[in-house]
């Protein structure tokens, strides 16, 4: 079983994983244990909470007080070992207390006048609990000190674990790891230069004959892709700084300027994958009416581009090894990588992989989606019905699933796709259709327009979930229902005469989960492409 | 063949004298035909729960409605066979204490009937759990 290590820093970073984390779902990555390191600052952010609750429910499907398995040809089958590390600056919450700039100007004036030339008074005065603000310059100097000295002086703590994870497997064989996150806002901006740099530095300082000499290391170049509101100028003298969407062009411009230039960035990543979008019109929706520099509140929608991201490190983690220590010996180092997409702007399953894996997508993402329909929505229920003994009365019951595993389950479809509010029928969009909007709506993005216009939950229990989940490139891949049946009907009987639990699988949860996507595999006529 | 002509010349209108000679033959040409009669239900039956789909959820009324089925064809079963005994196959017999006897083949007719209805059932029900008629005798309690 192969260990891959993710790395998602600072809020865009932070909805990458989550992209990330919905391919494991629907079993991309079949059989791979995946360490995922998440790393900002502001630990209150929203998209943070967000993606521990979803790593949170992912793994409760895995199992609750169970051990888990990476498993192959199902679901949720990578197995996901989640870390997260947020600088602790105690109780300084600016640069000027952290780096204890006070003392300096009494001892080494010439240090400290270094320092009132690089950053200016507002840089050095304002809150770091929300992240950098697009202060590249201080977050790459806090944040690699953070990472070395929570390396030195906690053994225990979620980043030293990671990275002796990273340094133990890499001491058999050699390891490929992936940074995600932005490089025209603030946190991740500024981590991503520095990252590899200060992991080895780390590890140099106090693991005496270890080093990470056999890590490939790759990240995405993520440029500005959303914008929001321009402060007020009452917030913004409140706050001092504030990163305005007005400069992240700018901000990505310079940027790429530097990862062309530096020696260090070329040295030490081996591939860079430049995602942007020809606008930076979407907007991220907050509740809030003032700009927010981060906190609860900033928890934005995902967008397409994440996706892409998300790809980018499926896309190195399945470079081979051999193609990236040729990369590493090359005098000149990294490679860049980019992919366009079609004028109209519709994306198909082809712009996120390679073409030939395009079908399996499809299949992957398609039935993931039919699953939410059946688990998620009350009038099926069926993991619930399942669990109670109300599908396979008497035969092979899965009244040893957890219940809280079942509560999971469909925790992680109301983050995938729709939490239904049962009160009033109104639907809270999940990640698949954010993304179908950010795409621009209508049949844009990957799976069929009617499924998105569903509004309430009477519309989603109206849908043919049988035939209108596809566009028309896999529109073949659907299954007919007889006069006296429905789409629910036929599946059920399908699940319960054609299809077996796999014997190999302890987990009783994921034994359900296999045999669900086992039937809707060949209803819909995939189980071809699984052959071939 | 099972049936012989007695019995299916009777049902086609066709006057066959009984006798004391022939009634013994009739008599088995009627309980075989209690299973036959068992057995014509039974995939009407197998139709009905067929038609009957799968609703989902904890509150999941199919099966109920297929076990409603089994009771309301297996009482059809039963009513049908016993008057086509009566009116159709008993009008034939003209000597008295032959027709008070045939009531009593009648009545053993529509027990094998029944019999043959609820085992034959219950046995495909068991052999093909995962099928919507193996759910016919599907435990209330979970």
């Amino acid at each position: 079983m192969e260990k891959l290590f993710l790395i998602g820093i600072g809020g865009t970073g932070m909805r990458c994983l989550e992209s990330f984390v919905h391919l494991c779902a629907i079993g991309m990555f079949d059989e791979k244990e995946i360490n995922i390191l998440a790393l900002d600052t502001d630990r209150d952010n929203g998209n943070f909470r967000r993606l521990k609750d979803l790593i949170n429910v992912y793994n409760q499907v895995k199992g609750v007080d169970k051990d888990h398995f990476a498993l192959k040809d199902t679901f949720f089958s990578a197995k996901i070992n989640y870390f997260e590390f947020s600088p602790d600056y105690g109780q300084a919450t600016k640069f000027s207390q952290v780096t204890d700039l006070l003392s300096l100007r009494g001892e080494d004036k010439i240090k400290a006048n270094l320092v009132n030339l690089l950053f200016t008074k507002n840089t050095r005065e304002f809150d770091l609990k929300h992240g950098y603000r697009a202060q590249t310059h201080l977050g790459s100097f806090l944040m690699y000190h953070s990472i070395v000295d929570e390396f030195l002086t906690n053994n225990n703590g979620h980043l030293a674990k990671f990275i002796d994870t990273i340094v133990n497997t890499a001491s058999n064989d050699s390891v490929k790891a992936f940074v995600m996150g932005s490089v025209f806002g603030g946190t991740g901006a500024s981590s991503i230069p520095i990252i590899p740099k200060a992991f080895n530095t780390a590890v140099a300082s106090s693991r005496e004959g270890r080093s990470l000499s056999n890590v490939y290391f790759g990240s995405t170049l993520l440029t500005n892709y959303f914008t929001f509101d321009k402060p007020s100028n009452s917030h913004l003298s409140s706050q001092k700084i504030v990163a305005t969407a007005e400069k992240f062009a700018m901000n990505s411009q310079a940027a790429m300027m530097f990862y062309n230039e530096d020696e260090t960035v070329k040295e030490m990543y081996q591939k860079f994958y430049m995602i942007g979008t020809q606008n930076a019109g979407f907007k991220t929706t907050t509740k809030s009416t003032t700009t927010l520099t981060g906190g609860a509140k900033q928890e934005n929608d995902s967008h397409y581009i994440e996706l892409l991201a998300a790809f980018a490190a499926y896309d190195f983690f399945k470079t081979p090894k051999n193609n990236l220590e040729n990369i590493k010996n090359e005098k000149r180092g990294v490679k860049y990588y980019f992919r366009t997409v079609e004028d109209d702007g519709k994306l198909d399953f082809g712009d996120f992989i390679d073409i030939a894996n395009a079908e399996n997508l499809a299949q992957k993402i398609g039935l993931f989606t039919v699953m939410s329909f059946i688990v998620n929505l009350k009038k099926y229920d069926f993991f619930e019905a399942a669990r109670k003994g109300k599908i396979l009365k008497n035969i092979d019951a899965y009244k040893e699933i957890d219940p809280r595993e079942v509560e999971a389950l469909k925790r992680y479809f109301d983050l995938y796709h729709f939490k239904v509010d049962y009160d009033n029928g109104r639907l809270k969009n999940g990640w698949l259709r954010q993304l179908h909007f950010s795409a621009g709506g209508g049949d844009k993005f990957l799976l069929n327009s009617k499924l998105f216009s569903c509004n309430n939950l009477r519309e989603l229990e109206r849908f043919d979930f049988n035939k209108k989940i596809y566009l028309k490139n896999y529109e073949h891949r659907n299954y007919s229902v007889s006069f006296f049946s429905s789409a629910y009907d036929t599946f059920e009987k399908y699940f319960k005469e054609e299809t077996n639990d796999d014997p190999a699988i302890t987990n009783k949860c994921e034994v359900l989960i296999k045999r669900m996507r086992t039937a809707l595999n060949e209803l819909y006529k995939f189980t071809e492409i699984n052959k071939r | 063949m099972l049936i012989s002509s007695i019995l299916i010349d009777l049902l086609s209108g066709r006057n066959v004298p009984i006798t004391a000679r022939n009634f013994e033959a009739l008599q088995m040409e009627t309980f075989i035909f209690g299973l036959i009669v068992a057995l014509l239900f039974l995939l009407i039956l197998w139709i009905v729960t067929e038609l009957i789909p799968y609703e989902g959820s904890l509150n999941d009324q199919s099966s109920k409605k297929r076990q409603t089925a089994f009771y309301i064809i297996g009482a059809l079963t039963v009513v049908a066979l016993f008057s086509i005994n009566t009116f159709k196959v008993s009008g034939f017999i003209n000597r008295s204490g032959l027709k008070s006897d045939f009531i009593q083949t009648n009545v053993i007719s529509v027990i094998i009937c029944a019999f043959a209805y609820f085992l034959i059932a219950f046995g495909i029900a068991k052999a093909f759990p995962k099928t919507k008629f193996g759910t016919i005798f599907s435990s209330k309690t979970d």
